[in-house]
């Protein structure tokens, strides 16, 4: 069923194929006393209207605060963020607040998502009142009915606070309160990591038929890699601040070209450590085709057909 | 809303003086005609006379609501105070915090007591400048406080969500932040008020009270420097005495009970963040 789904989205995708968000040599480095080490190394990523975008990598990989900076969030230490091709930083006000409108960010911590004290319809129907969408409160109430059934929330639900629901309900009510707007783009950062798997793929499903029935673009952060393979269009490979693969996602996973995403393939059964080390590469200490440049110089972005990876190894296939 | 065993008595005790305070509203002809000077309890005088003659019991009701008045008042200046100043150093941040939270700093290691006896005497005994002082003296607890909570929510996830929506800064501190210490502030202002009673009961007693509208402590002040005291004219000072000590127990109480609440009631957060 959801392979059929998929298909339906790609096609979209492409006959759009318009670039809505874009993150060019996006760098951020986090201070520490005098210490700054960057977390995210110069990433360039694009989400084109209606695709389903997976970014897969494990824990302190960085995602997250890409995604922070790609939602307007974090401000990028150097490099730019393009929604419809106009840079954030040099956006006035009124166009700052229509791309807050069209893109919304999902927190990977539904319990602490919502202010405690408010009741779930008035959180729902907030992003309607600051952008001052909904007409009259009939309007509102319609509006935030329809998008909360979508997930499968009932009036009764819309009417506790969140300390008086269940994580599941408070996801739903996450993804109901960031659909309000019916945004363009949805960054979801690992919107169900705290689920367990059946509520996990419920959700996901309704997400994905709200998805391709509004067109809207996703971009899916993600640890586990059998949801990326499932769910997304293209995916891209994130280690240590680098992203070291993209391409597309049935593409990348039967024929991984980075030694890393053929670990991260491989390794069902043993996670990876991220071991400290000194080369420019940051896969250098675990790579078992590592050369002598790739301690010299980090390895620059070789495109190969329509796909890209980061590595040294691949400097001569490059067209 | 279940209320325990403490917060039955404070509540129990805060409407007890609450009546005294409604009684006071009585006309004067309810109470008997002056007396003999230091007439000890009688049934016409129920708490006897002082040393003018007129019925303790009457300047004990008259007097109930001046303090109570005085002490409400002087607590929700000073809770406000402290909410405005604890709201703005917490959420804001920044240089303002810095600035604001050495402010706090300053006032707490100010002795209290004598800087207001300094102030009262400069600015006059009157009704306005006693709640004035109070005020301005008893908010640093409730601003560092409702700092510490404010700077909390800071870092709240759904503050960085509302960030992320497009919401103003004035639009999320009182839309968000206030409804979230609101529960705080209110037990803090519960909390102030035996603080300002007994303040008010402090300046009173040496004097320093507006003399036109005795409250308990003015009451105290007349039996030591009109001499009940030397007779042993008990009914003169121990019922005001008493009604202070009551009252501000019954604030207590409740303030107690209204905290440990709202700690209960925020916990999940707390432990999370």
């Amino acid at each position: 069923m959801m392979s059929g789904e998929l298909e339906g989205s790609e096609t979209r995708s492409q006959a759009l194929s318009r670039v809505l968000l874009e993150g060019r040599d996006v760098e951020k480095r986090f201070c520490f006393g005098k210490r700054c080490p960057p977390v995210v190394k110069g990433v360039s990523i694009f989400i084109r209207s209606g695709e389903i975008v997976a970014l897969v990598g494990e824990s302190g990989s960085g995602k997250t605060t890409l995604a922070k900076i790609l939602a307007g969030l974090l401000k990028p230490t150097s490099g730019e963020v393009f929604f419809m091709k106009k840079p954030i930083s040099r956006m006035s006000k009124q166009e700052l607040l229509n791309f807050k409108r069209k893109v919304q960010y999902v927190s990977q911590y539904p319990d602490l998502a919502l202010d405690p004290m408010w009741y779930l319809y008035d959180s729902i129907a907030e992003p309607l009142r600051i952008h001052g969408i909904a007409k009259s409160r009939k309007e509102e109430f319609e509006m935030v009915l329809s998008t909360s059934s979508r997930f499968g929330l009932s009036l009764d639900h819309l009417r506790r606070k969140p300390r008086n629901l269940s994580g599941g309900e408070l996801q739903r009510a996450v993804l109901a309160r960031a659909m309000v707007l019916n945004p363009e783009l949805l960054i979801a950062d690992e919107p169900t990591s705290m689920l367990d798997p059946s509520t996990q793929a419920k959700i996901i499903n309704q997400l994905i038929e709200v998805q391709k029935e509004r067109g809207l673009a996703v971009l899916f952060i993600t640890h586990d890699l059998e949801l990326a393979k499932v769910v997304s269009n293209r995916v891209y490979v994130m280690f240590s601040g680098m992203i070291v693969e993209s391409g597309d996602t049935s593409e990348v996973f039967s024929s991984p070209m980075h030694p890393y995403t053929k670990s991260l393939l491989d390794s069902d059964t043993a996670p990876l450590e991220v071991v400290v080390n000194e080369a420019s590469c940051p896969f250098y200490g675990q790579c078992d085709i590592s050369m002598d440049i790739c301690r010299k110089s980090p390895p620059p972005e070789f495109k190969l057909r329509n796909r890209i990876v980061r590595c040294w190894a691949f400097e001569h296939h490059r067209d | 809303m279940k209320l325990n065993r403490a917060e039955a008595l404070g509540i129990s005790l805060i409407l007890a003086t609450s009546i005294m305070a409604v009684l006071s509203l009585l006309p004067e002809k309810y109470f008997g005609k002056s007396g003999t000077p230091y007439s000890p309890p009688s049934p016409e005088h129920l708490l006897g006379t002082d040393d003018l003659g007129d019925n303790v019991l009457r300047s004990l009701l008259l007097g109930g609501r001046i303090s109570l008045l005085i002490g409400i008042l002087g607590a929700a200046v000073s809770t406000l105070v402290g909410a405005l100043i604890g709201v703005l150093s917490g959420f804001i941040g920044g240089a303002l915090d810095d600035a604001l939270s050495s402010l706090i700093d300053l006032f707490m290691t100010l002795p209290a007591l004598p800087l207001m006896i300094v102030l009262a005497a400069y600015l006059g005994p009157s009704f306005f400048n006693e709640i004035i002082v109070i005020g301005l003296l008893w908010w640093p607890v409730t601003a560092r406080l409702v700092r510490a909570r404010a700077r909390q929510i800071r870092e709240a996830p759904f503050i960085e969500g509302l960030i992320g929506l497009g919401a103003g800064r004035l639009y999320i501190i009182f839309k968000h932040v206030l409804p979230n210490v609101w529960g705080l502030v209110f037990a803090r202002f519960v909390l102030s008020v035996p603080g300002a009673i007994l303040l008010e009961a402090g300046l009173s007693f040496i004097g320093l009270g507006d003399p036109t509208i005795p409250s308990w402590g003015t009451m105290l002040h007349f039996a030591m420097t009109r001499g009940a005291l030397l007779r042993g004219a008990w009914w003169t000072f121990v019922p005001p005495g008493l009604c202070i000590a009551i009252t501000s127990l019954g604030f207590t109480l409740l303030g107690m009970g209204l905290e440990q609440r709202y700690k209960l009631s925020t916990k999940p957060m707390r432990d999370l963040l």
